[in-house]
């Protein structure tokens, strides 16, 4: 039966490569290590692209900024109510953000504080109360923003722990220790912020933001419009953006177009072009790794080639046993490359498995350079996703090179001649 | 039959097959509680509280604005490398100690007038 004879090759394949115990492990832990980054690279990006599209339903359907000499700038509220006369145009909202440098601890950071229209964002577009529930289920302590709320602000967990503010008893176990951590704040608690720009301001803090949400949050300090303008020196009738808000979002792309066309000195941008920049983003830093994945997998090629091509005399003498007792030169290419085969499962599907429990584990060691700057981004959770496209990419570049090495040093062992083989 | 069924045991009790079946499994095991409970939308309680917060922002970014890469103007690389999208951030390994500095120059040149004193007062 040509199935059965299928199998007892394969089998003996496999008892071959554990007669070749170093060779074997050599190849497999090789294979298995660079398999592994690959796959921890391709899930972890896989992850982050998959929070990109989920949040593009989330997103403002389209995002004005101005450009004054083909750069970012304020933007002139004058132009919203010709905006709201766009077809389908259901809110405008305007922000006011920036960034602001600051010394803390003889250290320099940059975090980014953001003024939104408090008294109608995010609580006219937040139809479903759930979301509302989800929002303050983010704060780690406190309450987000309310209608009204002047001069009070909302710490990312990274902000809260630079201005020492206590949150989740961190500086107070600390202080349990005899660390001195300096002057303690607590929600209720004013901060001054003086940035080294000469920008100042002083707020109330009113609640911190989970560290579960730290990836979009951490550096922000979020206050209302009209503080953040003051903070800024913004004229009143401008803003740094405008959050435009349809009916209908399928009808975002013209929304967008009439924008551009009506307005000059604008630069409008659709969700979905704000989520493609985060893909594009994404697939840049994989590169990076992939590159450094095809290096290995090549290395690890020469060496599966170097190893196929010396016959040994152990394997030279068997080859011309099996063909003695009435093998056939293609049942020995199958027997070399079933090996190659056995090799290339066993590392692909072994370093998938690591890279996928590594990415689960938040990428320990590179997390860095993975998914943040060290030291303005502490440690959040990352998401990781495999789809069944990246599975079937990994099994293709990790089996099919692998096998196919094999297949030329396969040939050139099946044709020796028995008496050859066996007098070596 | 028997023979096929004899085969199929040989190849059960072959240890590599074994070892490739549990890594399998092992491996289906954690894709499925990933998905359950990082990514999908209705069981992910971290998921959906990181799209509250985007949804409550209007959009910020994830910290992975990539502008140092593509930005010409050599001024937008001192200035931190943030980007022009709220909560963007570069995250090249030589970007993350992120400040703005207000003065970049080596040295600090203080103009001082020295008056020349006049001839006739020596």
């Amino acid at each position: 039966m040509k199935l059965t004879k299928q199998i007892n090759i394969c089998l003996m394949a496999a008892d071959n490569l554990r007669r070749f115990k170093g060779k074997t492990i050599a190849v497999i832990v090789s294979l298995t290590i660079t398999m592994a980054v690959c796959s921890f690279m391709m899930f972890t990006r896989g992850g982050f692209i998959r929070d990109a599209e989920t949040a593009r339903d989330f997103l403002p359907d389209v995002t004005v900024q101005g450009i004054e000499a083909g750069r970012v700038a304020q933007i002139s509220l004058d132009i919203i109510p010709k905006i709201k006369d766009i077809p389908h145009v259901k809110y405008v909202f305007p922000r006011v953000w920036g960034y602001i440098p600051l010394k803390i601890d003889e250290t320099d950071v940059s975090y980014t504080l953001m003024g939104l229209d408090i008294d109608h964002f995010p609580h006219e577009i937040d139809h479903n109360t759930k979301n509302e529930i989800k929002l303050l289920s983010a704060i780690e302590d406190g309450y987000f923003l309310v209608p009204g709320d002047r001069k009070k602000a909302v710490l990312g967990y990274g902000v809260a722990e630079s201005f020492r503010v206590d949150v989740g008893d961190i500086f107070a176990i600390a202080q349990k220790f005899g660390v001195d951590v300096g002057e303690i704040k607590n929600i209720g608690d004013k901060i001054k912020i003086e940035d080294l720009l000469g920008n100042s301001g002083e707020f109330e803090i009113v609640g911190v933001f989970s560290n579960k949400v730290q990836i979009y949050t951490t550096d922000l300090i979020i206050v209302s419009n009209e503080d953040a303008r003051n903070f800024f020196g913004y004229a009143e009738d401008k803003a740094s953006d405008l959050l435009v808000y349809l009916d209908d979002p399928a009808h975002a792309d013209n929304a967008a177009f009439m924008i551009s066309q009506l307005f000059e000195n604008t630069r409008v941008m659709t969700s979905k072009a704000l989520t493609d920049l985060l893909k594009e983003a994404f697939g840049r830093r994989g590169g990076t790794f992939q590159a450094m994945w095809l290096i290995m997998l090549m290395t690890l090629l020469l060496l599966i080639w170097a190893q196929s091509a010396h016959i040994g005399v152990d394997v030279s003498r068997e080859i011309g046993i099996l063909k003695a007792v009435g093998w056939q030169t293609g049942d020995i290419i199958k027997l070399k490359m079933f090996e190659s085969l056995i090799c290339g499962l066993f590392g692909t599907i072994g370093g998938i498995l690591l890279g996928f429990v590594y990415a689960l584990m938040g990428t320990p060691g590179i997390s860095g350079y993975c998914i943040g700057c060290a030291s303005v981004y502490p440690k959040f959770p990352v998401p990781v996703s495999c789809d069944f496209g990246s599975l079937f990419l990994i099994f293709l570049l990790g089996v099919v090179p692998v096998t196919m090495t094999s297949a030329i040093p396969a040939w050139l062992t099946g044709t020796i001649e028995p008496d050859e083989a066996m007098r070596s | 039959m028997q023979a096929v069924v004899n085969m199929i045991k040989d190849i059960f009790k072959e240890k590599f097959f074994q070892i490739i079946l549990i890594a399998s499994i092992l491996f289906a095991g954690l894709y499925f509680y990933n998905e359950s409970i990082n990514n999908t939308m209705q069981r992910s309680y971290d998921k959906e509280l990181r799209m509250a917060v985007v949804g409550a922002l209007g959009g910020p970014c994830i910290p992975i604005i990539a502008q140092c890469c593509t930005s010409r103007n050599i001024s937008e690389g001192m200035y931190a490398r943030r980007s022009d999208i709220v909560g963007g951030f570069c995250f090249h390994s030589d970007c993350d100690v992120v400040h703005i500095q207000k003065l970049y120059s080596e040295k600090h040149y203080t103009l001082k007038i020295n008056k020349r004193k006049n001839n006739n007062q020596k």
